[in-house]
């Protein structure tokens, strides 16, 4: 199947032209198209369509030939292919979405085009949006109070009698302010870089096959391999892409001092790392060798792990059914990892996920906030006068608005007037 | 038909006075009319000139040669910098005025402007046959003319409140202007009402003001205008008293009778000037509220009580008056009254103050829904200053909010309008760094001279103040201060730390310097950084401007544009990105979306939404 959407200002003909009446209107009409093939199309009149403007989608079957010739039909119609993000475009230039929302959708549709991923940001993006919205509200009225303090000092110097009252509000204000903006930044920042790509952790006794699936999914001789335990010392990273989906696996050394043999200084030193690796790791998969018994230290560790996929080693030894044999198996372990890992990766990220999102420039104009509110603060210390600190709160508003589409306003007046006195 | 006037300017208020001046310095015939010619800019309500934003725009109307700051700093009467703890962008001067003498000042400058007439009159009909306005007055007499200003102030249908007593009257003592409003709206101009007040004026023989606190002005006069004032006033003290317990308990008990709070009054007022009934509802849980007592002037018992402004029945304002401690035996010149009045809708206007409407028709002043003496003189010198241009078929000036606070105020009134009456604040204007007292006259001395405002002796003095300005910082910069032991710094970067003052200095060799260029260099110096990030915000809003606009684009074409913007861009008619994007009310998408449809560069390559918010 291939969706055709075409949209413009008055696609009325177009629409005569498919047989579609009044009544039709956001149905799925079956039609025949241009003579040749047969399909659902349905019409959006505008404004009610995603550009605002009227839209129709031929749903049409999937092959490169029909594709073309109902291109060919439509480019006969003076009907121009569309350019990279026109539709997103034009339904921000009709104002049927706002600045930040055509972000968002630009942000999730980028991602989409590497990641299989995307739809959960696009479901999310509703709750999502009301969310973010909530928290720049949030920021921005105290934002608000705390310019209108200022400002009523400067501008009702006459009226108010406690400037020192002004400055210390003021204070106050913006130390919250910062510490909320601090706090969101660093949450934001960490769950977006560590989701960004995954950790897989790979755990296993010695000897298991790690550093041999490490290789497999590399596809060159990255780890040491060899049949004498404990030859993986230290871990060794490596970024895999899993059906467009990079994630970092991370090899470790073979989990053997946990039954109390004996073990080298180096290798121990190698095990603790692994171990402290495990509370970071996103997925563990641990390497079970099919052709030993279960060990009971590595299940009992992994236990309470939440995330974990087990993949079995040495099917050319054990014979056993579903499992690998680490030399060979290419294709049937990775879609194996691919069967497992990504659907895991999704419920993960939905259980843990931020419910707000950002995008990379909003991200700039809030450090931006940040770093305004920061000098206004130290100013504020320095007892530098008044203006040069509302001058900062002022650039911080601008960046705090342009965040949101929104334009600088006279709220901070309004403020002024429910707060205060005024008048002399 | 033979035309009397090039401009007849309807009003003789504050607006009127520097509009009908600024017509006559570019060289046009003018007539002044008033209803009372020897009330001409009267103060109606609070005896002072200035205070924060407002010293701003009336340094500003001197550097264009107007007549308020001289005449204000001729009847000084108090002086006082205000936010002095405060940096130089938002220094203030406050002159509070003898009113008779800044009366009869002001009829004297008038007196003396050669091509300016000053007529008696109401006006009775407006109307217009071709190019040409016809001013029929009450007596009969009509005026022809190419251009009309209207500046009524409160006058237009005016009624006073006072409890259950109204009375027709743009203020005390005078009649309003019955039939102006209805030719207004004939000439398709929708009217709405506002509300202002002011407070009684009290009999100073009946005051105790030796229980008071004292509140005299600076010791050192800072004046507005540069040139000399005619006369130096001896200046007198203003007293500061509060309200009691029980001036609110009486206030409250007599809510019923404020037409405020019945209904009676419909228009809105000012929030920034609240009368005493307003702010004890308000604000409930204030204890008293500050009263300053304030003298008219030198040979008048009337004081003016600045805090008190009421539309309650007179008994009960001398009920709560004599609550107030220092006032217990205190007697009425007269009471307080709330005054509600016709004022346009500036979005009516174009950003010349001429009418959308009717051409050759402007407006200035509190009858744009405006407050305050200083905003409505600034407004009818811009009325003036445009109107000339007009009758000369001259280009009008575009306002630049990077200029002045007179120009964020006819952009702001114009483009975005308002529902109160607008008064200025710093925080309006978005250069406040930029933007200040100190250097009004060289931030306006070129479209002075461009415009021919200025008097040969205001550019002398201009250029002997640039001369002082140079020679001082070449000092500044070229003189060290040791102040370490193994540290040496020009004066210029010592003064650049916070907590150091030129007082501080002392530095016998630097007397030539003058106060005001001294003022200059110390704000260069303070503000250096703050400085220079507003100005390149400026230069790069310049540098935006380089997309130009089709200008055969039309707007129509566009479909989904608000109602709104479609009129702001079609009343503007923007040349440039820049100029479209200054338009307050159109939203930055609209701003994109004219831009992509009427825009010869391709803004889809650039991150748009960094551009133009």
């Amino acid at each position: 199947m291939v969706v055709f959407r075409v949209s413009g200002k008055n696609l009325s003909s177009l629409s005569q032209e498919l047989h579609i009446k009044e009544e039709d209107i956001r149905k799925a009409c079956y039609r025949n198209f241009f003579g040749f093939d047969n399909g659902i199309v349905i019409y959006f009149k505008s404004p009610h369509s995603f550009t605002g403007e009227d839209v129709l989608e031929f749903h049409v079957h999937g092959s490169d030939r029909i594709c073309e010739l109902l291109l060919r039909e439509l480019n006969k119609r003076n009907i121009l292919e569309a350019l990279p993000g026109e539709f997103s475009f034009r339904s921000f230039m009709n104002e049927k979405m706002t600045l930040s929302e055509s972000e968002a959708l630009h942000t999730a549709l980028s991602v989409a085009s590497e990641s299989t991923f995307s739809s959960d940001l696009l479901n999310l993006s509703k709750a999502t949006q009301d969310k973010t919205k909530l928290i720049f509200v949030d920021l921005e009225s105290s934002l608000t109070s705390a310019r209108g303090r200022i400002e009523s000092a400067i501008d009702f110097s006459e009226a108010t009698e406690e400037q020192s009252e002004d400055v210390l509000s003021c204070q106050e204000k913006l130390s919250t302010l910062s510490l909320r903006l601090d706090e969101f930044l660093t949450n934001y920042e960490n769950f977006s870089s560590s989701w960004e790509k995954p950790k897989v952790l790979i755990i296993g006794e010695p000897n298991s096959g790690k550093s041999s699936l490490m290789n497999l999914l590399l596809g060159n001789e990255r780890s040491l391999v060899s049949d004498i335990p404990g030859t993986t010392r230290d871990y060794i990273e490596a970024r895999v892409k899993i059906s467009n989906q990079e994630f970092i696996f991370i090899d470790t050394a073979g989990l053997r001092g946990l039954e109390g043999e004996e073990i080298d200084a180096l290798e121990s030193q190698g095990i603790d790392r692994a171990l402290s690796l495990l509370s970071d790791a996103h997925i563990v998969l641990w390497v079970k060798p099919s052709h030993k018994p279960i060990n009971k230290n590595i299940e009992k560790l992994l236990e309470k792990h939440s995330s974990l996929i087990c993949l079995e080693s040495f099917a050319d030894i054990s014979k056993k059914e579903g499992a690998f044999n680490f030399q060979k198996d290419s294709f049937l372990i990775r879609q194996k990892l691919e069967i497992e890992l990504l659907p895991l990766l999704t419920q993960k990220k939905e259980s843990q996920k931020l419910d707000v999102f950002v995008s990379e420039r909003q991200m700039g104009l809030l450090r931006e906030v940040e770093a305004s509110v920061k000098r206004a603060r130290l100013s504020l210390n320095e007892g530098r006068s008044l203006e040069l600190i509302a001058e900062d709160l002022i650039l911080a508003d601008k960046a705090l608005k342009n965040c949101q589409g929104k334009e600088l306003s006279e709220d901070y007046i309004s403020e002024i007037f429910s707060q205060f006195c005024l008048g002399k | 038909m033979k035309i009397d006037f090039d401009a007849i300017v309807v009003g003789g208020g504050h607006a009127g006075i520097e509009a009908a001046r600024a017509l006559s310095s570019i060289g046009q015939q003018v007539a002044l009319l008033t209803m009372d010619a020897s009330k001409l800019g009267a103060m109606s309500c609070n005896p002072a000139i200035g205070g924060v934003a407002k010293s701003h725009l009336v340094s500003e109307i001197d550097a264009l040669g107007g007549l308020m700051g001289f005449v204000a700093d001729t009847a000084a009467i108090q002086a006082r910098r205000l936010n002095m703890n405060k940096g130089p962008a938002v220094r203030s001067t406050r002159l509070q005025c003898d009113k008779d003498r800044y009366v009869r000042s002001m009829i004297s400058e008038l007196r003396s402007i050669n091509n300016l007439s000053i007529v008696e009159g109401e006006v009775s009909a407006l109307s217009k046959l071709e190019n040409t306005w016809q001013v029929s007055l009450k007596d009969g007499a009509r005026i022809l003319t190419r251009s009309v200003i209207i500046t009524t102030g409160t006058f237009m249908r005016g009624l006073m409140f006072c409890g259950d007593d109204r009375k027709e009257g743009g203020r005390v003592g005078d009649q309003s202007a019955k039939f102006l409003s209805e030719s207004l709206c004939e000439l398709g101009h929708a009217l709405s009402r506002l509300k202002t007040g002011t407070p009684a004026r009290l009999n100073a023989k009946t005051i105790k003001f030796s229980n008071l606190e004292q509140q005299w002005g600076d010791p050192e006069i800072r004046r507005f205008s540069w040139r000399e004032p005619r006369e130096k006033l001896p200046q007198l003290c203003c007293y500061i008293t509060h309200t009691s317990e029980r001036t609110h308990d009486i206030i409250r008990a007599n809510f019923d009778r404020s037409p405020l709070f019945s209904g009676d009054i419909v228009g809105l007022g000012p929030r920034y000037c609240p009368s005493i009934e307003d702010k004890i509802k308000r604000f409930a849980d204030r204890e008293r509220h500050q009263i300053f007592l304030e003298p008219e002037g030198l040979d008048t018992e009337s004081i003016y009580p600045n805090g008190l402004s009421t539309s309650l029945p007179a008994d009960v304002q001398l009920e709560f008056m004599r609550s107030i401690r220092g006032l217990e035996q205190v007697e009425f010149i007269r009471p307080g009254y709330a005054v509600e009045y016709d004022t346009i809708n500036p979005t009516d206007l174009h950003f010349s103050f001429m009418s959308k409407f009717q051409e050759g028709l402007f407006f200035a002043g509190q009858v744009n829904r405006t407050s305050g003496y200083e905003e409505a003189a600034t407004q009818g010198m811009w009325a003036g200053i445009n109107a000339a241009l007009f009758l000369k078929g001259k280009d009008f000036v575009y306002p630049n909010r990077a200029r002045s606070y007179t120009e964020t105020l006819v952009d702001d009134l114009t483009s975005k309008g308002t529902q109160e009456p607008y008064r200025m604040f710093t925080s309006r204007s978005e250069y406040r760094l930029v933007l200040r007292e100190d250097n009004a006259q060289e931030r306006l001395y070129d479209l002075g001279v461009q415009l021919g405002l200025l008097t040969e002796a205001q550019k002398k003095h201009h250029s002997q103040n640039l001369d002082e300005i140079a020679k001082g910082r070449e000092f500044l910069e070229n003189n060290r201060i040791r102040v370490s032991k193994d540290r040496v710094q020009s004066y210029m970067e010592y003064l650049k730390r916070p907590e150091i003052t030129w007082e501080s200095f002392s530095i016998p060799d630097a007397s030539f310097i003058s106060d005001k260029a001294i003022e200059k260099l110390e704000v260069e110096a303070k503000y250096d950084g703050y400085l220079s990030r507003q100005e390149s915000e400026i230069s790069a809003l310049q540098k935006l401007g380089g997309s130009l606009l089709d200008p055969t684009f039309n707007i129509d074409d566009l479909s989904s544009l608000s109602l709104e913007v479609i009129e702001k861009y079609k009343a503007i008619k923007p040349r440039s990105v820049l100029e479209l994007s200054k338009i307050s009310g159109i939203p930055p998408t609209a701003v994109l979306m004219i831009a992509r449809a009427a825009g010869r560069t391709s803004l889809k390559h650039q991150n748009t939404g960094e551009c133009f918010t």
